[in-house]
């Protein structure tokens, strides 16, 4: 029993032109067998701030409730939402704390910073933090989902086309992966706006 | 997935059936060949030819159905040069017996063996890992079959039509590929009609 490939995931995030996009897949297993097909793995923090979590299912959820309770407490302190990079470092420092008993959860954080710059970083599931310019990538399909995004990936894309590369990435990737699919939810956050699509793909 | 499992053996986590109706059989199969959570292959063909007459839906171990398929291709050829006539199905399937279970320790694959000729007309024989040989109406196979039992119970009746027969395997493949991680492609089908020809989808 591979505890990672107990439920299926993938998701990705990549940086545009003013502009990000975090993207997952929808299925839900237990192992082979698939259980829902609409599963969410991505939360809105605030409006400007997402996180997308692959890995255990339970283990996500629970970390993203504590990750709510813990923005919402600072959000009543400092009477302001948490910059990208400050909320990756509580995600790190919450994942570290069970060091030796972990989450077994692979965030992707996305969001955009001061003066709506975009932020992306990915880590490890006991808090390790890997920050990117281009694209971070996580779940059971991230090999491929590497190999996707390094191929179609340019700087600078404008929301529709950054739509779309991370739409097709996302989409052949999952292909390749037994435990991933079922459609895709792509979240592309502008300054002024966030547009939300589901994806249809293979149903298999 | 880590190097383990792209390293590691491929298997055919598969949905395979077989449905006989009024004159004939029709087979049909996923076309996903996995290694670990890899999918190695997305359009895969798990129905191999034994002869004109005789067809296999494969699951299980990729490497274990192939060389059974080529084995009986072999023994089978030389029993119908010998025979000097078109082998039967009933014989095609326990070529296929014999081999599953003499070998039983070593194999782990799942077979069903299906086809058409003129003594009994269109035969379903299901060869389960361990070598058991059934003979039934229909046949569902691989890691997919488990999420169909109640579908045929209900879907499933005697006395077919080929059309009818033809549309029930298509639905039944791509219910298990929904639901089923290890099943996925396309929906492949063959109908053997008689020893004449075969139709290929």
């Amino acid at each position: 029993l591979q505890i990672f490939e107990y439920n299926g995931s993938a998701v990705v995030a990549m940086v545009g032109k003013n502009c990000f996009a975090i993207a997952s897949d929808r299925r839900l297993g237990v192992q082979l067998q698939t259980i829902s097909t609409d599963f969410q793995k991505i939360y809105t923090i605030h409006d400007k701030l997402f996180i997308g979590l692959s890995g255990l299912a339970t283990d996500a959820q629970t970390l993203y409730q504590r990750l709510v309770f813990r923005h919402k407490l600072y959000e009543l302190r400092e009477e302001r939402n948490m910059k990208p990079e400050t909320f990756a470092s509580l995600v790190s420092s919450i994942l570290y704390e069970k060091r030796f008993g972990p989450y077994f959860c692979q965030p992707v954080i996305a969001g955009l910073g001061d003066d709506d710059k975009p932020f992306i970083c990915t880590m490890d599931s006991i808090g390790a933090k890997e920050l990117a310019k281009d694209f971070v990538v996580s779940g059971t399909a991230s090999e491929s989902l590497y190999g996707a995004c390094e191929s179609m990936f340019k700087p600078d894309m404008e929301p529709d086309e950054l739509f779309e590369t991370i739409s097709q990435a996302l989409l052949s990737s999952v292909d390749r992966d037994c435990l991933s699919g079922w459609g895709g939810h792509v979240y592309v956050v502008t300054p002024t706006e966030v547009t939300e699509r589901i994806l249809k793909g293979r149903m298999d | 997935i880590t190097m383990d499992d792209l390293n590691a053996p491929h298997s055919m986590g598969t949905t395979i059936i077989g449905v006989s109706y009024d004159g004939g059989v029709v087979l049909g199969a996923d076309s996903r060949t996995s290694t670990g959570v890899y999918v190695a292959n997305r359009a895969s063909d798990k129905i191999t030819e034994l002869t004109d007459n005789v067809y296999v839906c494969r699951s299980g171990s990729a490497a274990d159905s192939q060389i059974v398929s080529d084995y009986v291709r072999l023994y089978l050829h030389q029993h119908i040069i010998q025979l000097g006539q078109p082998a039967t199905v009933k014989s095609a399937a326990n070529v296929v017996r014999l081999l599953s279970y003499g070998n039983k320790n070593f194999l782990q694959t799942g077979l069903i063996v299906g086809g058409w000729d003129k003594y009994e007309g269109g035969k379903i024989y299901s060869i389960p890992l361990g070598g058991t040989i059934l003979e039934q109406p229909f046949a569902i196979g691989g890691s997919g079959s488990s999420y169909l039992y109640g579908f045929f119970d209900q879907a499933w009746k005697e006395g077919m039509t080929r059309e009818e027969a033809e549309k029930l395997v298509v639905k039944a493949v791509s219910l298990a590929i929904a639901r089923d991680g290890a099943s996925g492609g396309v929906v492949r089908t063959i109908t053997v009609p008689n020893d004449r020809y075969v139709r290929f989808f």
